[in-house]
């Protein structure tokens, strides 16, 4: 008889262990049923699918849509009434049945919501809600009550039934993909015939851009893209005047530099537009010493080498040509450090401020004034100097390591053989036996 | 006579000669070594072709000395808490006279302490030394094992850098997913839900006061028993000399065999000063607990077979988890590699025996090509 109680209480342990591990994902599963029925039901969902065609294209990819992750349904913004199955109940204007908008509907179909500020809090509570009426102040929404039916409207944005959150990388409005969403219709020269546009290759300029660079290789999501500098909603291109306000939006010491210094009014007064006219405005280059003087020369186009803009463009690249190629003497130094194996991470990270101060130099060329350039660069030099010693010192330092470790090994090595002869004479072995 | 005869017959008996202070001696006086001495005279080791697997275990010593030396000088730097820790330890490699070299040799040795803490183990299995009457040495050997990687994996979070902050937090997952007793490790080992500054804290308990002291008990038992019963030597070679009718050859442990073990001390001396100065011990990033984990985050190279293989269990295996059942099946392994002297008590060319052997073999092909896929696999 026991043996076969060993087998019960063995076989007792087994299943308790086995149910200790079992019981908590079948409850588990449970838990994920009753999650399920309690979805409620949406009817339209389910005859559309069957309808084929573009009656059915909407039930494709909405479950996915922001709207319906919200719990928000056809019905919230089409009307009806999703619970029956008869559908001349469901699209009865008797169960608010709004039907499809037609486009110049599309903004107060959309803003129902979006522009009810105490409706929209309890989704965000920091969500803008003027967005409708941002649009009518655009060059979009302006023709569009023209009668214009072929100008953006919210859905040739923000597409309509796979809506996603401005933060959500496969949303046609995540920075990286707005060039590609503005693009659609600035870039197609048929579909933009008859709005007089002086050219359709902004997004293949901006694509060459320094700000592009920074969106796409180095993953800023901050950096300018086209809404940036248009708006969004109430999207229209800046004035000649407004210009340097737009980009003095990011780049506020450019524009303070360039408004107290003599260009301001010698632009006004030939009523050439602000920045863009020495860096244009999609393909923007990223600015340096060589937009001053040599062949890419900026200031040559209105100034003479020998004239006092023209002197004043040498002296300031020159002063930072100086700080540009001390940072490098440094950055390379220090990088040789790092590579034989020292830790030079402190010292490569405070070689951002010369760069800092490179790029304050950069920017302190708007004021037109060498001086303060140089005053500018001086910092930035003598950062820079220092760095590029430390390293000099850590690389002579390895160098004397690595001496070090040779000679340490030459003794070792005399120490390895010193025993060898020892215990050879000892056992008088062979050499080579163990 | 002359004046200097007459002098010299006249100089006073001369004081008789202050005994010359000798230090073994003076203990002698003390404390009887008479035994000890006895023991070393006479303590032999056996000689023959397979004994070069013996120095594997004086080199594991040896890298273990090193790791205590070079632990306790960069406990005069370090600070173990979540703020300081990784600025300590750059403070240490860059700022500290020659503490870029002691973090280094102290990282470099601690991986060849464990590869040769392996090396030592495998070289006593395939060579049957578990056998009666060395049990006992090959469980307090495995228990050092265990410990020496235990060490590793709380030394590793230590520099609270980004790559050792998430191979703790992979480490303990996998802890953590053990039935019954995981959510208790898990707590445990954090010291919290997640890994944060307390365990940080409490690992450097680990390493610095549990871990040691724990191990110089072991270590001690290890070295007694070993000395209490002699080198083992291999069946066949036993064999042999029983057939030829005379002793197996041996040398004195004093100096002989003990001057062998110098030799090799000194080359891996060299071995890890040339690795520590040509390749120093990265520092990395610190650790941001906030940051997504960077791709490819990987554990300790003597973890890597484990984590590897678990990565190919299927998630789920009929209603089990599939990786409770990997982890389960990893300790059923240990537990059985742990108890291989009363699995095989007899070894000999019977076929059970063989079959031990081979699937030794077996294992060290898994943790090879495991570890091995590990590295190459993303």
């Amino acid at each position: 008889m026991l043996p076969s109680r060993k087998c019960i209480i063995v076989l007792a342990i087994f299943g308790w262990i086995v149910g200790l591990i079992l019981l908590p994902n079948l409850y588990a599963q449970e838990e994920e049923v009753s999650a399920a029925e309690e979805t409620p039901k949406n009817n339209c969902l389910v005859c559309h699918s069957h309808l084929g065609g573009q009656l059915a294209s909407p039930t494709g990819p909405f479950p996915t849509d922001v709207h319906a992750e919200k719990g928000l349904t056809c019905a919230s913004c089409h009307g009806g009434d999703p619970t029956s199955m008869d559908a001349k109940i469901a699209k009865s204007p008797a169960r608010g049945y709004r039907g499809r908008p037609s486009r110049q509907e599309v903004p107060e179909f959309c803003g129902r919501c979006h522009s009810d500020a105490s409706y929209m809090r309890q989704f965000n509570p920091t969500v803008k809600t003027d967005e409708v009426s941002q649009y009518y102040t655009s060059e979009h929404g302006k023709r569009l009550r023209q009668g214009d039916l072929r100008v953006a409207t919210c859905v040739n944005c923000h597409s309509v039934h796979d809506i996603k959150l401005v933060s959500d990388p496969t949303s046609p409005v995540y920075p990286t993909n707005v060039p590609a969403t503005c693009g659609k219709c600035h870039s197609d020269t048929d579909y933009m015939q008859g709005y007089d546009l002086p050219n359709l290759d902004q997004v293949d300029n901006y694509q060459k851009s320094v700000h592009y660079e920074a969106l796409t290789k180095e993953g800023n999501l901050s950096a300018p893209t086209c809404q940036t500098c248009h708006g969004s909603h109430g999207a229209t291109p800046p004035g000649v005047n407004s210009v340097t306000d737009v980009c003095g939006t990011c780049h506020s010491h450019n524009r303070e530099f360039f408004q107290g210094s003599s260009h301001r009014q010698a632009f006004e007064t030939f009523g050439v537009p602000g920045c863009i006219q020495c860096h244009s405005n999609h393909a923007i280059h990223r600015a340096n010493e060589t937009m001053l003087v040599g062949p890419n020369s900026v200031c040559s186009t209105c100034h003479a080498p020998d004239d006092n803009g023209g002197q004043s463009a040498e002296q300031m690249a020159k002063s930072i040509q100086r700080l540009d190629d001390s940072i490098k003497k440094a950055q390379e130094t220090l990088e040789q450090a790092e590579s034989a194996g020292v830790d030079m991470s402190e010292p490569l990270s405070d070689l951002s401020n010369a760069r800092t101060r490179l790029v304050m130099a950069r920017t302190t060329i708007h004021t037109l004034d060498p001086s303060r350039v140089e005053d500018e660069t001086k910092e930035g030099f003598r950062i820079a100097g220092e760095l590029e010693e430390e390293g000099k010192q850590k690389l002579q330092e390895l160098r004397g390591f690595r001496q070090g470790l040779v000679i340490s090994s030459i003794f070792i090595m005399m120490a390895v053989f010193g025993l060898y002869l020892s215990l050879r004479q000892r056992e008088r072995i062979k050499p080579g036996n163990p | 006579m002359s004046s200097r005869e007459k002098s010299l017959s006249a100089e006073p008996e001369t004081p008789p000669k202050r005994a010359r202070f000798s230090l073994s001696s003076w203990v002698e006086e003390r404390v009887d070594l008479g035994s000890v001495r006895e023991f070393i005279r006479h303590k032999t080791v056996p000689h023959h072709r397979s004994s070069y697997w013996y120095y594997a275990g004086g080199i594991t010593l040896f890298l273990f000395l090193v790791q205590v030396l070079t632990g306790s000088l960069l406990l005069l730097y370090y600070q173990p808490s979540e703020s300081n820790a990784f600025e300590s330890v750059r403070f240490i490699v860059t700022q500290v006279r020659f503490g870029w070299l002691i973090r280094s040799v102290h990282s470099w040795s601690a991986n060849l302490l464990v590869a040769m803490a392996f090396i030592h183990m495998f070289s006593t299995f395939f060579l049957k030394s578990y056998r009666k009457p060395r049990e006992l040495t090959w469980f307090s050997g495995m228990v050092l094992l265990l410990l020496m990687m235990a060490f590793g994996f709380s030394g590793y979070l230590l520099p609270w850098n980004t790559l050792s902050f998430f191979a703790t937090m992979v480490g303990t997952n996998i802890a953590g997913a053990l039935p019954l007793i995981g959510n208790f490790m898990l707590r445990f080992l954090r010291g919290g839900d997640s890994v944060t500054g307390s365990t940080l804290t409490r690992f450097f308990g680990f390493h610095v006061a549990i871990l040691p002291a724990l191990t110089i008990l072991v270590l001690v038992l290890h070295l007694w028993l070993i000395q209490k019963q002699g080198m083992s030597t291999p069946l066949q070679l036993e064999k042999e000399s029983r057939e030829r009718g005379e002793n197996l050859p041996s040398i004195p442990f004093f100096p002989n065999f003990l001057m062998r073990d110098m030799m090799a001390w000194y080359i891996v001396l060299a071995v890890v000063g040339w690795l520590a100065t040509l390749f120093p011990w990265e520092l990395g990033v610190k650790a941001d607990p906030f940051a997504s984990a960077p791709p490819g985050i990987k554990p300790e190279w003597y973890f890597l077979f484990t984590f590897q293989t678990l990565k190919y269990i299927p998630a789920r295996i009929l209603p089990f988890e599939g990786e409770v059942l990997g982890i389960l099946a990893f300790g059923l392994g240990g537990l059985l590699w742990f108890l291989v002297p009363f699995l095989d008590p007899n070894p000999s060319a019977s076929r059970w025996s063989r079959g031990v052997n081979q699937a030794g073999i077996w294992i060290v092909i898994f943790i090879l090509v495991m570890t091995g896929v590990g590295y190459v696999a993303k």
